[in-house]
């Protein structure tokens, strides 16, 4: 299997260089030239020694013919001479004159063919032989006349001399001999030189063609071995590459215009499609049925775009808008798409389901430790909020069901504690108790839409169904884990040592019998343990405005309090503490905007949440601003027309803002875990108003929203008083 | 025909009438000198003049050398005399036979050819001064002279022919024989 880019590279590098094809091209060419030149050399050389040899032979046949010739003459002559001597003998032969002269001319004509011979060049080694040969026959001609001048005398003068002539013609005939022997070794000798150069000449055209052979042999050896290594260096690659494609759990396909995926791709991409993608429509791999039509769309369009786009940047801008990550088979499949330069589209898939359980585990883990971290810092706090809401969803919420009260007004009271206990919960990092609440919320709001108004039945019921123990369970379980139960029992309150235990019992004790003024300060001072620093209260609501901030994608400075410190006590400052976590949360997710609509407005990118506490004696002026983009007028208005409220609809100016702490006011669309049901700020009022005190609004658009608490301080009062 | 060559012919009528009238006489005393100069003798002899390395051509004079003050010797001389003349010799040239004293032979004429007849066993020495000094070719019967080293050449046609050439008279006297005549015959 291959992954495509990679197999073009490597076929690119596959193939060979530039200088290597010249090579395979031209070398052919050399050595047929040098093929053709070898032949020609050869075959003119080997002609030219056939030639001389062929001439060497000739003449020496020449030769030895003449010589033949010339034995077979003289042994004519000879014969003729024996048969004069046998006729002088016989007594006849009438006149030998004649005869004689005839015979000796025949010597002498073979004396001078001789000595012509004697001057050729196939002689010319045997000159002084022939030489001495010549004179011989000379000789032999001259020994005829003697002996043909005694047969004119008669026979018996003759047959005087024939001995001597016997042995000067056996003298020639060994001669004669020798030289035809000489002629023939001479002969074999040049013919032995020819046939030498000859062999020379084709041992030379072997040895040129059989080195010429060897090079191309060699040279196709070379060629066969780093083709050889090219072809395994490029398979080894390939298979590493598939290797580690196949391995790196990564999908890698390829298609064109047509969307038909190619037959390339990685082994993970059968198990990340549930098949082999191969010939399959790639929008219909990764946006399947129905409700993948709008993204399959939006792919064909924006590969059409692409297909026709000739610049790379541009191609993975368009490329950009297509989805980075979809759900397949269970899966969460990442996307990155990359446009290739042969026309056509990569898809690298990596299954990063295990990443995203991850990241909610992480998540999950983060949230845990912030609930850990709020039961500690805040614990005092946080196990109000527990005790409350069990208090809330135990014999509160009969009571409050039971009550006489009208139901609509039952129901406001328990859907304003539901929300604001899911949001109290959610600012302690809470995870199963504010999913229920937020569960029961949707479904008393689905009550509280139904004709004849809510059933107090009905919202016991589905406060029963929440299993709101087990859920509360369930979170306080993880601070069981961690910090022991003696921690959850003790309500986060933290034990004296044994020595600072005894160190202020003897304290007092030595502050009771002294009866010292020291001891109205002692007194104080417990007193003011005991009380709790508005000032440090309202600054702990950074951690909840720095959550909401993050999960909104909103950036806003860390909250700035400012002005005096007021010490209350935690019993009174609570339930308003609780209550001023819907106006932080409304102010980073409903006042502060984006950083780039801020941008856009002009304003730094990064909110400011403001707190300024006023101590006026017998109040507290609490103000809470932050420098967002203000209530929105117009969808307050909506809002209130929607719930029929027309005529808080048509108020105006600070009027008509006031109206946002009315019931079921919000001026956000949807709703979610933060905020939007348009109940936080209505159980703020009441829970201001039940403190004795007064809110107030103000808004302006674009430049922000401003709380003012005005909240009396009993505790001064009274003591003032005493 | 001149009166030059009419002279010749009564000349050589007159040598062939002298010829006859010796060959006469040595038939009428024949037996006559162990050394007796014979026709083949003559034959075979006068052939060798042809295988002189410079063989004389035309006519050639020719000495009989003979000693007057013996009869025998003036018989030889008158029969090889005789055959030269009416018989023939077979030689290619034609031979001009004159009797000398050898007497008269230191003061003889040069001849190139000279016939030893017999009776002059004395006188070999006298013989191979001339040769020498005039390089003459002599021609003798008696093969002793040839075997003494005066005469230059021997021949013996009884009882079988036999030519004997003397190295040392040849050499003295400067006459030189063809390798073919030299070849054939004896050389002592």
């Amino acid at each position: 299997m291959n992954a495509p880019t990679q197999a073009v590279m490597l076929r690119r590098r596959r193939l060979p260089s530039r200088g290597f094809m010249v090579r395979v091209a031209v070398l052919p060419v050399l050595v047929v030239v040098l093929l053709a030149m070898l032949f020609e050399m050869g075959s003119s050389a080997l002609q030219t020694q056939q030639a001389a040899m062929t001439q060497v032979v000739e003449t020496d046949l020449e030769s030895s013919v003449h010589l033949a010739e010339i034995n077979s003459r003289m042994q004519s002559a000879n014969a003729e001479m024996y048969r004069l001597i046998s006729l002088a003998a016989a007594g006849g032969g009438g006149d030998f004159r004649p005869r004689i002269q005839d015979l000796a001319a025949r010597v002498e004509g073979i004396a001078l063919d001789l000595d012509a011979y004697r001057k050729s060049e196939a002689a010319l080694a045997q000159g002084p032989t022939l030489e001495r040969f010549i004179e011989d026959l000379q000789t032999y001609k001259g020994a005829i006349d003697w002996l043909g001048s005694m047969l004119e005398i008669d026979f018996k003068a003759a047959a005087a001399f024939i001995e001597p002539y016997n042995a000067h013609v056996e003298t020639l005939s060994r001669q004669l001999s020798a030289i035809i022997a000489e002629s023939t070794a001479t002969a074999k000798a040049r013919a032995e030189v020819a046939s030498g150069a000859l062999k020379r000449v084709a041992i030379f055209y072997v040895i040129a063609a059989a080195s010429v052979c060897i090079l191309v042999a060699l040279f196709a050896y070379l060629m066969g071995t780093r083709q050889e290594r090219l072809y395994i260096a490029a398979k080894r690659k390939t298979e590493q590459v598939e290797v580690l494609l196949d391995n790196s759990g990564q999908g890698f396909l390829a298609f064109g215009a047509d969307l038909v995926v190619g037959d390339e791709f990685s082994q993970a991409c059968i198990e990340m499609f549930a098949g082999r993608p191969a010939g399959r429509l790639a929008d219909e791999l990764l946006f399947p049925g129905p409700d993948g039509e709008g993204a399959r769309d939006l792919m064909r369009a924006v590969v059409e775009r692409v297909m026709a786009e000739n610049d790379m940047t541009r191609r993975a801008i368009i490329l950009s808008l297509l989805p980075q990550e979809v759900e397949l088979n269970d899966k969460v499949l990442a996307i990155e798409y990359r446009a290739l330069g042969d026309g056509s589209i990569m898809l690298v898939v990596t299954d990063v389901t295990e990443a995203r359980h991850l990241a909610r585990e992480v998540e999950r883990e983060r949230q845990r430790l912030e609930m850990i971290v709020a039961a500690v810092s805040d614990g005092q706090e946080f196990f109000d909020a527990v005790e409350d809401f069990r208090r809330f969803s135990g014999w509160e919420l009969d009571a409050l069901l039971g009550s006489d009260a009208e139901a609509t007004a039952k129901f406001d009271e328990v859907y304003r504690q539901v929300h604001t206990f899911k949001g109290t919960f959610s600012q302690f990092s809470f995870h199963h108790l504010p999913l229920a609440l937020h569960r029961v919320e949707e479904t008393l709001m689905a009550l509280g839409e139904r004709d004849g108004g809510p059933d107090p039945e009905l919202i016991r019921d589905a406060m029963a169904a929440a299993r709101f123990p087990d859920r509360l369970e369930d979170d306080l379980r993880v601070i069981r884990d961690v910090l022991g139960d003696v921690f959850v029992e003790g309500r986060g309150t933290v034990s004296l040592s044994v020595v600072e235990a005894k160190r202020l019992e003897q304290l007092a004790t030595h502050l009771a019998g002294l009866a010292v003024p020291e001891a109205r300060e002692l007194i104080d001072r417990l007193a003011a343990l005991r009380k709790v620093s508005l000032k440090s209260a309202l600054a702990d609501f950074d951690r909840l405005v720095q959550r909401v901030a993050e999960r909104c994608d909103k950036e806003v400075a860390p909250l700035s309090v400012q002005g005096d410190d007021v010490l209350l006590p935690p019993d009174r400052l609570q339930p308003f503490l609780r209550a001023l976590g819907h106006v932080f949360r409304n102010a980073v997710d409903h006042g502060i905007e984006t950083p780039e609509e801020r941008l856009a407005a002009g304003k730094d990118e990064v909110g400011r949440v403001f707190c300024t506490i006023s101590n006026l004696g017998q109040a507290i002026r609490i103000e809470i601003a932050d420098d967002g983009a203000g209530i929105d007028r117009d969808a307050l208005r909506q809002r209130l027309a929607a719930l029929g409220e027309d005529d808080a609809a048509m108020l105006s100016g600070e009027a008509l803002i006031q109206q946002v702490f009315a019931d079921g006011v919000s001026t956000r669309p949807d709703v979610s875990e933060i905020s939007g049901r348009g109940i936080g700020l209505a159980a703020v009022r009441g829970t201001v108003e039940s403190l004795g005190g007064e809110v107030r609004l103000a808004s302006e658009p674009g430049r922000g929203t401003r709380f003012i608490f005005v909240i009396p301080n009993r505790d001064n009062s009274a003591e003032e008083a005493a | 025909m001149t009166s030059r060559s009419a002279l010749r012919t009564i000349a050589s009528r007159l040598r062939a009438s002298a010829a006859g009238l010796a060959l006469g006489v040595l038939v009428l005393e024949p037996g006559q000198g162990a050394c007796a100069t014979s026709l083949k003798d003559i034959q075979v002899g006068i052939r060798g003049v042809e295988f002189l390395t410079q063989p004389p051509r035309g006519q050639v004079p020719v000495a009989i050398i003979a000693d007057g003050r013996s009869k025998v010797s003036q018989q030889d001389a008158a029969a090889i005399m005789g055959w030269l003349v009416s018989v023939g010799h077979g030689a290619k040239v034609e031979l001009i036979p004159e009797v000398v004293d050898i007497a008269d032979l230191a003061s003889a004429q040069p001849y190139r050819v000279a016939i030893v007849a017999s009776g002059l066993e004395a006188s070999f020495a006298r013989i191979g001064d001339y040769a020498r000094a005039h390089g003459t070719l002599t021609i003798t019967a008696d093969l002793n002279c040839v075997r003494l080293g005066n005469c230059v050449l021997g021949v013996s046609t009884e009882p079988g022919v036999e030519v004997l050439l003397s190295r040392q008279a040849s050499q003295a006297a400067g006459v030189e024989f063809v390798r073919a005549f030299r070849m054939m015959v004896k050389e002592y």
